[in-house]
């Protein structure tokens, strides 16, 4: 038995990056790579998602907790009393290998869709051999045991995004959003790679059952401890802000949408925001720790799920809309995990299962055309989802029932960051139902920008492919929701049931206002003042961009520029302008040289022997 | 001794055929700068065979080595362990492109620019491979010798000046490591001595020294007092020559110039081995003799790590590709000396790698840069882009070579990275973010300039007169002459022609070759290989290091 888990927890990580290997090596088969690059992808995906499940199956009501993870034994040692080995292991709980099972049979459906006809594009005809690193580094990412280990998948996330973004800049304004994709990416990856270090030189361990296993040890640190699991829990915080594009990096988010439509869904639902709220999920025992940082991450949460909304509502460009609107979701799970309650984490792991095939859904769907009956079903089945019913509610219910009964009480800024997420989700839901809910003559008039770019055959999806969608995602919901309850029953007691009930609120209200919105104009805030601003802000992406751009990269080039002329004017000067004498007399030596004959330099050689034996003669004696 | 050999070989060839000279030579009425030196003429060049087979013989000969040599119970070096191993394999595996890219300079003096190619690899390998004390001197001053000459004879841009200044601060770093390691060996002697009748034993050998010292210092009361008192100005000396040679802040400015001005070939060399001399030096020798330095430790990592910081400002502050990749291994080298000095020298493997595998990196991506310029005809970097639509292969390579500096796992730079970052965070943690926002920076830089050459639209040069073009719309190459001047927006065009600097009928690709790539596939190789199991590596400099530290 054990090894019939081994082989499957092998085939869930390696599945992917087999095919990938496979899909390198048709490189050499000249025109034979475009016709089996998608198949090999798809392969991979499929066996992957079906070891997924069949250990998703034989983890269901088994103690994770108390089993020993896989151990691949250590990948790199520095030296014999050095804390910082990468070991690799591998550790599939049932949420956990439900996250993986929805990451996989979302690879595998982009892949599935009509074959691609410009095969002559470098992004489209590597999109299969990146969809399948991807997948193997999510799946490494939500399947890591410690932290280094997580980063290494982090990274190789973090290039194969960078690659395929930059691949696909055909023009100026794409090649800017792949730059700036890596720019805000590199900030988080060193904001993780902070949080790595200090773990190791704090607290002398990576691996998260000897970190995290017991909470009381985080209680107890920090109240010793308090600047340092700060520190931490700050890093965390950034590498999750940055890698899920939250509130101040939002700036991506839109610019990815201006590229192909299935490599925004594979680097936003598959790569980016996954891997963003496993990292928090799997750290909540410091987060939770960190004093200082939970209010912080509170109104971060909250105004990221506000402001990716609003962007979300003002954009009119579909695609760009649903990025905005499901990376607002990433919002509320920070909100729900800065309050502290022991459901959060499951219930936020839960959510991502759920997001992963919603938000492919939502960002492979091209409303732009008349759908078919199937198509509206299942479209209007993942928005239902997707405005949370199977999680989103439960997160905001247990942020309300924190600052009315619990542990964050009467606190402003956790009062202003459910308020924020309460509208976020409004307006989220509400974007993505009127860009669903609007039949093909209405979508013309409401999303006339930007979409001209998609009308081609090439960007339709079938409705098949997202019923297939649609399903994983009832499917994950629905497990997500069983698991839960299973761990934990107090989560239909009746206190909190009323507040997920009251978390629902936001959600339902946006579904009817989207659909309210779709059939005639919609104002989306009262009074036209508020109302104009916001949409400006919101098309502007809160203008965040020129904020980073002003205060970060225009002066680091000016420190740049000033460090190139210190370097030539003072630091050059100085190290070889003092002993010039020296310097010239050396230079009038060995100046004629190069004018000599092979003969003057076998004479140099040696008359060279010479005097350095004379010199070793004497040491000698 | 096969590198030299080969420039024996080389010299009695010239010798023979009395062409000494430039072996092409414009005919009347040619103007000079419609002359371009093509591929198919450079091939012709028997020197440059000559100096491959050398170059390949060295390299397999040092593979076979190092990979057999201990089981066949040979003494491989003078050295003799596997950090020598693994920097004359980085040396000869880096030969092999500097001798490639040496065709772009060899139209003035070919058999004497490859046989001081030959001799100056000879030097290199004497270096990495030298146990004796005096002759690791003398290798290290006919380096720099080696060095100047090349670079005022076959350099295209560089100044007079700027060769002087390269050779005036290589000459004092080997001037003050010479008296460093005299002293040491006069210590050694000294201390071997401890009763006034005895007579003194005076050993060259570095290596016994380095064993011996530290466990007659900790034996005998005299001796360590001794010590003590020689210890401060030795190890000061020694790591400030160190310094000099690796060469870090302030002492840097000539590197970056060098790599860009210089012929391509030396800018390799200067990439791939003369970077590393400092820090070989550092861990081989100097390490052990260090022990426990205390706070001087921690002063020598703070000035490093600000070096660092100011070297990641000039990265990203550089318009010329080659002075960024310059500038970025200078900085990577930076961060192995302040490694070095964070961890105990028997852990020190993971600031070797970092300079192994920025060696390696930095090889790959030169070699890239220059082969564009060999191809184009122009040392304009920065009017070329989009290569990966048109030089798939060239843009692989410069792609790999540039995520493993970055530090991507699954290269063989994030292992050295990874670690000699961690070590830096076991002191002050300022000084280590520093280091991080330093790495950060320069991350930055980087991609900007994967973005500009790799990836976007295809850009390239405006052909000049002389050029051959070739364009892959039609089977016909055309020779564009005086009078059929490009047009003014050939930049702008959605889809522009080809050219290349190639004869007609010779070649109808400018992407690299089966020939150019199978010259990079060790370095290829070991940057993939290294990179999934770093422990090969990281296992074998380990116990290298664990051998020749027995510091207290």
């Amino acid at each position: 038995m054990d090894i019939l888990r081994a082989v499957l927890i092998f085939g869930t990580v390696l599945s992917p990056l087999v095919a990938a290997a496979a899909i390198a090596a048709t490189g050499f088969l000249g025109r034979l790579q475009g016709r089996l690059a998608a198949p090999l992808a798809q392969l991979g995906a499929a066996a992957s998602a079906c070891c997924a499940l069949a250990v998703l199956i034989s983890r269901m009501g088994a103690d994770a907790t108390n089993e020993s993870p896989l151990s691949l034994g250590r990948w790199f040692v520095n030296g014999p009393s050095d804390l910082l080995r990468i070991s690799f292991g591998l550790r599939f709980d049932a949420l956990t290998a439900g996250l993986a099972a929805a990451l996989a049979i979302s690879v595998g459906s982009l892949f599935a869709g009509r074959r691609l006809q410009v095969a002559e594009s470098p992004a489209v005809r590597w999109l299969p051999l990146g969809g399948s690193l991807l997948l193997f580094a999510s799946i490494g990412v939500t399947a890591s045991t410690n932290l280094a280990e997580l980063f290494v998948f982090w990274e190789i996330g973090t290039a194969v995004v960078y690659v395929l973004s930059s691949l696909s800049a055909e023009n100026a304004q794409q090649a800017v959003a792949a730059r700036k994709v890596v720019l805000v990416l590199s900030v988080a990856d060193a904001f993780l790679v902070c949080a790595v270090f200090i773990l190791a030189a704090g607290f002398g361990a990576l691996d998260f059952r000897v970190l995290f296993g017991q909470p009381d040890v985080w209680v107890r640190a920090a109240g010793q401890r308090a600047g340092l699991v700060d520190l931490i829990g700050l890093c965390i915080l950034g590498a999750c802000v940055g890698r899920c594009g939250l509130v101040p990096f939002l700036g991506w988010i839109g610019s990815l949408a201006s590229g192909p439509h299935r490599l925004a869904a594979l680097i936003e639902a598959i790569a980016l925001l996954p891997c963003g709220a496993v990292l928090l999920v799997r750290c909540f025992p410091l987060l939770n720790s960190a004093g200082a940082i939970l209010p912080l991450t509170a109104f971060v949460g909250g105004s990221s799920a506000f402001c990716l909304a609003v962007c979300a509502v003002a954009d009119t460009d579909f695609r760009r809309a649903g990025c905005f609107a499901c990376a607002s979701v990433l919002g509320t799970v920070l909100l729900g995990l800065s309050t502290g309650e022991p459901t959060s984490p499951s219930i936020a792991l839960g959510l991502t299962i759920v997001f992963v095939p919603s938000a492919t859904a939502v960002l492979l769907a091209d409303v732009a055309r008349k759908h078919s009956t199937g198509r509206r079903w299942s479209i209007a089945a993942i928005v239902l989802l997707f405005s949370g019913l199977c999680g989103q509610a439960w997160l905001l219910g247990g942020a309300l029932e924190s600052l009315f009964a619990g542990t964050g009480r009467g606190t402003p800024a956790l009062l202003l960051a459910v308020l924020l997420a309460a509208c976020g989700q409004y307006l989220a839901a509400a974007s993505l139902v009127r860009s669903f809910a609007a039949t093909g003559r209405d979508a013309d008039e409401i999303f006339s920008a930007g979409q001209a770019a998609d009308r081609s055959p090439r960007a339709e999806s079938s409705p098949g492919l997202l019923l297939l969608l649609a399903s994983a995602a009832l499917g994950a919901g629905l497990f997500a929701a069983v698991a839960n309850v299973r761990a934990f029953p107090e989560l239909f007691a009746g206190r909190t049931l009323a507040y997920a009930a009251l978390g629902l609120l936001p959600g339902i209200g946006g579904l009817v206002a989207g659909a309210q919105s779709a059939r005639a104009e919609w104002k989306v805030f009262p009074g036209e003042a508020v109302n104009g601003l916001l949409m400006r802000l919101g098309r502007g992406g809160f203008y965040f961009d020129v904020f980073l751009f002003l205060f970060v990269l225009v002066p680091l080039r000016g420190v740049a520029g000033l460090a190139r002329f210190v370097d030539w004017a003072v630091i050059d000067t100085l190290a070889t302008g003092g002993p010039a004498s020296l310097f010239e007399s050396a230079a009038s030596f060995f100046g004629p040289l190069q004018h000599r004959g092979v003969f003057f330099y076998l004479f140099s050689a040696v008359l060279g022997t010479f005097v350095l034996s004379l010199l070793m003669i004497w040491l000698q004696g | 001794m096969i590198p030299a050999v080969g420039a024996l070989v080389i010299t009695i060839a010239a010798l023979r055929s009395k062409s000494w000279g430039p072996y092409r030579v414009a005919t009347s009425g040619e103007q000079p700068e419609a002359v371009r030196i093509t591929e198919s003429e450079t091939e012709t060049s028997p020197f440059c065979g000559i100096a491959i087979i050398f170059a390949v013989c060295a390299f397999v000969a040092v593979c076979c080595l190092s990979l057999f040599g201990r089981s066949l119970s040979l003494k491989i070096m003078a050295g003799g362990n596997d950090c020598s191993a693994a920097f004359t394999l980085l040396t000869t595996a880096a030969w092999l492109p500097v001798i490639a890219l040496a065709r772009r300079s060899d139209h003035k003096r070919p058999a004497l620019l490859y046989g001081l190619l030959l001799l100056l690899e000879a030097s290199y390998l004497a270096i990495f491979s030298c146990d004796h004390a005096i002759w690791l001197c003398a290798a290290l001053q006919v380096n720099s010798v080696l060095l100047y000459l090349l670079t005022t004879g076959w350099s295209e841009q560089a100044s007079e000046g700027l060769a002087k200044k390269m050779l005036f601060v290589n000459l004092a770093a080997d001037f003050t490591i010479l008296i460093g390691l005299m002293g040491v060996v006069i210590a050694s002697a000294r201390i071997s001595a401890p009763e006034p009748n005895t007579i003194p034993t005076l050993t060259y050998s570095l290596s016994e020294i380095t064993r011996e010292l530290p466990r007659l210092t900790t034996d005998d009361v005299a001796a360590q007092e001794y010590w003590k008192h020689a210890q401060r100005s030795l190890l000061s000396i020694l790591i400030l020559g160190a310094a000099i040679k690796a060469p870090l802040v302030p002492f840097h400015a000539w590197f970056a110039a060098v790599v860009a001005e210089g012929p391509p070939c030396v800018a390799i060399a200067l990439v791939g081995a003369g970077l590393r001399i400092g820090l070989y030096l550092l861990a081989r020798f100097i390490g052990p003799l260090c022990g426990d330095l205390g706070g001087v430790a921690d002063l020598i990592v703070g000035l490093t790590i600000l070096g660092a910081f100011l070297e990641s400002l000039l990265t990203y502050g550089q318009a010329n590709l080659k002075k960024m990749i310059a500038c970025i291994c200078l900085l990577q080298a930076s961060l192995a000396f302040a490694g070095f000095f964070s961890m105990r020298p028997e852990n020190a493997s993971g600031p070797l790698i970092l300079s192994l595998a920025s060696g390696v990196a930095g090889v790959l991506i030169m070699f890239s840069l220059g082969y564009l310029e060999l191809r184009y005809g122009t040392a304009e970097l920065a009017g070329i882009g989009g290569i990966a639509h048109r030089l798939p292969n060239l843009a692989a390579v410069v792609l790999l070579a540039t995520l493993s500096l970055v530090g991507i796992p699954g290269l063989f730079g994030f292992p050295g990275l990874f670690a000699t970052l961690g070590a830096v965070f076991g002191g002050e943690w300022t000084l280590a973010f520093l280091a991080i926002g330093s790495c950060l920076i320069g991350a930055w830089a980087l991609f900007t300039m994967l973005q500009h050459l790799v990836f976007g639209s295809l850009r390239l040069p405006v052909p000049v007169a002389g050029d051959v073009l070739i364009d892959r719309e039609s089977p016909l190459v055309a020779t564009l002459d005086a009078s059929d001047r490009p047009q003014g927006d050939w930049n702008a065009e959605a889809s522009p022609r080809e050219w290349s600097i190639v004869t007609a009928g010779k070649s109808g690709s400018i992407d690299l070759s089966a020939k150019e790539l199978l010259l990079l596939a060790p370095l290829l190789a070991s940057l993939v290989a290294l990179g999934i199991w770093p422990q090969a590596i990281s296992a074998a400099l380990r116990f290298a290091l664990a051998g020749s530290s027995l510091s207290p």
